[in-house]
């Protein structure tokens, strides 16, 4: 031991587990049964495994808790690729160490042949308005999507056909799955719809919102009984809200320095 | 008639979440390797059978693997468009996972 504590041969953990220590930590409770993200939690890491304990009373780290947080906001649920290499997770054995203890051996570290880092960038589309349209009446919400091509088609008289983008987020039929939306054919009693308008100034993005959530109101279905507004407000104006960005930059980028894109400095304050 | 569970019935987790630009990763975690492996088994969450719940095609679902050691599961999926730009109005994709809820999983 006091040969593995001396200065000439500091202790080198396992790359593996020293990653796979601090990838589990990094999230504490949130890999812990039931799952939280503020409590507390104490990781063990040894020569040979690693371990975490669930500090809080309620909680525990189990087999299914931390083997489930590999998979968790992952394309592949074996691999975590960074900077240097990668850890592979394929052959980690998880075991139940006590109550609220998992102790896990098995990831192993591979060394990258190349040193890349993750290069993610996003631009902005436009500033943003956005207006919220609640609908009641059953023909309305059976075709509303001739209202919502009504609302466009306005909008299209005062802007044409481009320079700008409209989004309706139907909530009560399919706004979160899209097409994917098993049951978007029978969409629910009232509808709510988020109205967004997208332009190059905040002007014409609110005027575009403007037009497209208040001609909603206006739109024209032949069948619907009501002749005193097609839908209800909750404001009689639209909102400015986020600027709307899509991603831009999606890659790796080579260097010859790891550190060379993270410079650091050593600073002496308050003395 | 063959008697089926929900795999909301099944499972002791399911859920989604951004995994990329232009991915949403679905989990299923199981309370153990029996029920792991029955589902497995039945086919309830083929490659097929979930690019059909998701209505997606299935040459754009990238990967789905199984880890029998540890009895998760994990099926991955291109989504619907990138990941919070204007028309994605779930940012995190963390409500994607609905459909899978109903899936029928039948008594084997």
């Amino acid at each position: 031991l006091r040969d593995l504590c001396s200065a000439r041969h500091p202790p080198r953990f396992p790359e593996g587990l020293a990653y796979f220590y601090g990838k589990v930590l990094e999230c504490a409770s949130f890999c812990a049964e039931p799952y939280g993200g503020k409590e507390s939690v104490l990781g063990e890491l040894t020569m040979d495994d690693v371990k975490v304990t669930a500090l809080l009373p309620e909680q525990r780290y189990t087999i299914a808790s931390v083997a489930g947080h590999a998979m968790y906001e992952r394309a592949n649920p074996f691999y975590e690729h960074f900077l240097g290499g990668h850890i592979d997770m394929s052959q980690c054995q998880n075991e139940q160490y006590d109550e609220r203890t998992v102790r896990v051996t098995g990831p192993s570290y591979v060394p990258a042949t190349e040193l890349r880092v993750k290069l993610e960038g996003a631009g902005k589309i436009g500033e943003r308005y956005i207006g919220i349209v609640g609908v009641r009446d059953p023909y309305t919400i059976a075709n509303i999507d001739l209202a919502t091509q009504w609302a466009r088609q306005q909008v299209a008289e005062r802007f044409g056909e481009s320079g700008y983008e409209l989004h309706f987020m139907v909530y009560g039929r399919n706004a979160i799955l899209g097409d994917r939306e098993p049951l978007r054919t029978t969409p629910a009693h009232e509808l709510g719809i988020i109205v967004q308008g997208i332009a190059p100034e905040k002007a014409m993005a609110e005027e575009v919102c403007m037009i497209a959530t208040r001609q909603m109101f206006y739109a024209r279905l032949p069948q619907v009984k009501g002749t005193a507004g097609g839908v209800a407000f909750l404001l009689d104006e639209v909102m400015p809200a986020s600027p709307a960005y899509r991603w831009t930059l999606n890659h790796t980028m080579r260097l010859d320095d790891p550190l060379e894109l993270f410079p650091t400095f050593i600073v002496e304050a308050g003395v | 008639v063959t008697a089926s569970r929900r795999l909301s019935e099944i499972a002791k987790t399911i859920r989604s979440k951004n995994a990329g630009v232009d991915k949403i990763t679905f989990d299923v975690i199981f309370p153990g390797r029996a029920s792991y492996e029955r589902v497995r088994q039945s086919g309830a969450l083929s490659r097929a059978a979930v690019c059909d719940i998701l209505r997606i095609d299935e040459g754009k679902s990238p990967t789905t693997s199984n880890s029998t050691r540890q009895w998760p599961s994990s099926s991955r999926s291109t989504a619907g468009c990138q990941a919070a730009s204007p028309a994605d109005a779930d940012i995190f994709g963390s409500q994607q996972y609905g459909p899978l809820l109903d899936i029928e999983v039948p008594d084997g």
